[in-house]
């Protein structure tokens, strides 16, 4: 065996995912299936919320996850654990939060640009360039990116939490970060050594 | 192993995922080199760049982490209201806000860049008159008029099979039958709400559903039965990357896949018909920009925008914001003018 297996606990999930009826359930806006599923997942999206959007926002933003795939669920097709599903979203809502207060924060500042001719790349901070290489990015391999920057899971708990065949998991972050440093690159990026 | 057998590795040698002898079978290679040595310093400057971007986290201990006790209850509490497209954006106002009458005159920079959307103008951008007639249709009022009204779907001007509600659900209207299918309101709604977030799976399922295929300049006017008014008409920093043509039972649409800048990602719909896309009860409302009635919709933090071109419907999905559909419409009046 060439990877390193382990038996991990593969975060706060509780063991044997979300049951089908309890996402039956949702999908029929049924009050109690919805706390249950939220009493399923809500730990691990708020740590990965934590980590994204930081301390003070993780509640308000987990919140919205939870509204928006209440609202969502009923485009879930079952092809994908609901977890999975629900991790994927939340990514998103992550990174949309953080757009949304970048672009605030640039509208605070540009009352009067210095340079009109100056072109919007050029003064973008490496965050908002990886918003953008990130937002090109096929939205499995930016969650499976970011889970595993951000909560450094082991590709055995990537595997399992993101649905994924054991062996795919290496070649698809692979391709993730080769992804990743194209579109940074094109974007202007200057890797630090 | 030489570079090429050992790059399949290098992920997984990065993450401390390999185990054994094969991790000092790679280890031994990288030692040697340079090629795979600046491949790893790239993972590394990634993961640096993104600690630095999502550094909030660190320093806590995320495993005892628990999120505040009442929320469950706030989650519960939104759920009995009607959610908002997006809350905490007012792109619209809120029902408690005073509605603006259709015959107001609206000075731009007050009523227009006192909202959090609307960018601060560039000292430099020329002013515009714009006579913005708002009208504020609460969700419930709105939905009660399509319903009653049976004003048209998007596209399809006769089967209002469907309703889509603020929460995405689809609910059937009336005795139409559409075939098990989603109606095109339905579709385009999940298009859109779906494009906020991801817009590459936004478009292959829009794609799938139509069976749409992506065609040059020359199949699309030919497909459309009259020359398309966008391409080659976009404003400079605007660029076309993919033509589709739609075919629906009033005339073909076509759809242009665009971006601005270098990535960011934008769509233009160009309708054979003058009619409006019929977005469901998402809170619309109408302006007005030198004299051209515009319907703005905000889905789940997309801006959509839509508005009459001579003969044709144009509709734009992914506008950052009023400013930007502005100039769009001054834009494309001012090149059909110049083409007619």
């Amino acid at each position: 065996m060439h990877l390193k297996t382990d038996n991990e606990p593969i975060g706060p999930q509780p063991e044997g995912g979300c049951p089908q009826e309890v996402v039956q359930g949702c999908q029929g806006g049924d009050r109690d299936s919805q706390q249950q599923f939220y009493q399923h997942c809500h730990l691990a999206i708020y740590r990965l919320m934590v980590r994204m959007v930081g301390l003070q926002e993780a509640a308000d933003v987990t919140q919205q996850v939870f509204l928006q795939a209440f609202r969502k669920i009923d485009q879930f097709a079952g092809q994908s654990r609901v977890e999975t599903w629900l991790h994927r979203l939340a990514v998103n809502e992550a990174l949309q939060h953080l757009r949304r207060l970048s672009r605030r924060r640039e509208a605070s500042l540009e009352v009067e640009p210095a340079d009109p001719h100056q072109t919007r790349s050029a003064n973008l901070a490496n965050q908002e360039l990886l918003d953008r290489a990130l937002a090109r990015l096929e939205p499995d391999l930016r969650t499976l990116f970011l889970k595993r920057e951000l909560e450094q899971m082991s590709y055995h708990q990537l595997a399992i939490t993101l649905d994924l065949p054991a062996g795919t998991v290496a070649s698809r972050l692979n391709r993730a970060r080769r992804l990743l440093q194209e579109y940074l690159l094109d974007l202007g990026w200057e890797a630090e050594p | 192993m030489n570079c090429h057998q050992v790059e399949q590795y290098l992920c997984s040698y990065y993450d401390r995922q390999l185990a054994g002898e094969l991790r000092q079978t790679v280890a031994g290679h990288v030692r040697e080199c340079e090629s795979c040595q600046r491949t790893l310093e790239t993972f590394k400057s990634l993961s640096k760049l993104t600690e630095a971007s999502f550094a909030q986290g660190a320093g806590l201990d995320l495993q005892h982490l628990q999120p505040p006790e009442d929320l469950w209850s706030r989650i519960e509490g939104s759920l009995r209201e009607v959610p908002p497209a997006n809350p905490g954006d007012t792109l619209f106002p809120t029902q408690d806000q005073p509605e603006v009458a259709r015959s107001e005159t609206v000075q731009p920079d007050r009523k227009w860049a006192n909202r959090k959307w609307a960018k601060p103008r560039h000292p430099q951008q020329p002013r515009v008159r714009w006579q913005a007639a708002l009208r504020w249709q609460g969700a419930a009022l709105a939905a009660l008029l399509l319903i009653a009204a049976g004003v048209g779907i998007f596209w399809l001007q006769n089967q209002p099979a469907y309703q889509i509600t603020q929460q995405g659900q689809l609910t059937q209207q009336g005795q139409h039958s559409h075939q098990g299918q989603h109606s095109h309101q339905g579709r385009l709604a999940h298009y859109i709400t779906t494009f906020a977030h991801d817009a590459d799976a936004a478009q292959q399922t829009l794609v799938a559903d139509y069976g749409a295929q992506r065609v040059d300049l020359r199949e699309a006017s030919k497909r459309l039965g009259y020359q398309p008014k966008i391409p080659g008409r976009l404003p400079t920093g605007y660029t076309v990357d993919a033509i589709y043509v739609f075919e629906m039972d009033c005339c073909n649409c076509a759809q242009y896949v665009c971006h601005r800048g270098k990535t960011e990602r934008l769509t233009i719909f160009e309708h054979g018909s003058p009619q409006a896309a019929n977005l469901g009860n998402w809170p619309t409302q109408e302006t007005h920009c030198n004299g051209e009635c515009c319907r703005l919709t905000r889905m789940d933090g997309a801006l959509v925008a839509s508005w009459q071109v001579g003969p044709r419907q144009i509709t734009v999905v992914g506008a950052h914001d009023i400013e930007e559909v502005q100039q769009l419409m001054i834009h494309f009046k001012k090149n059909d003018q110049g083409a007619s």
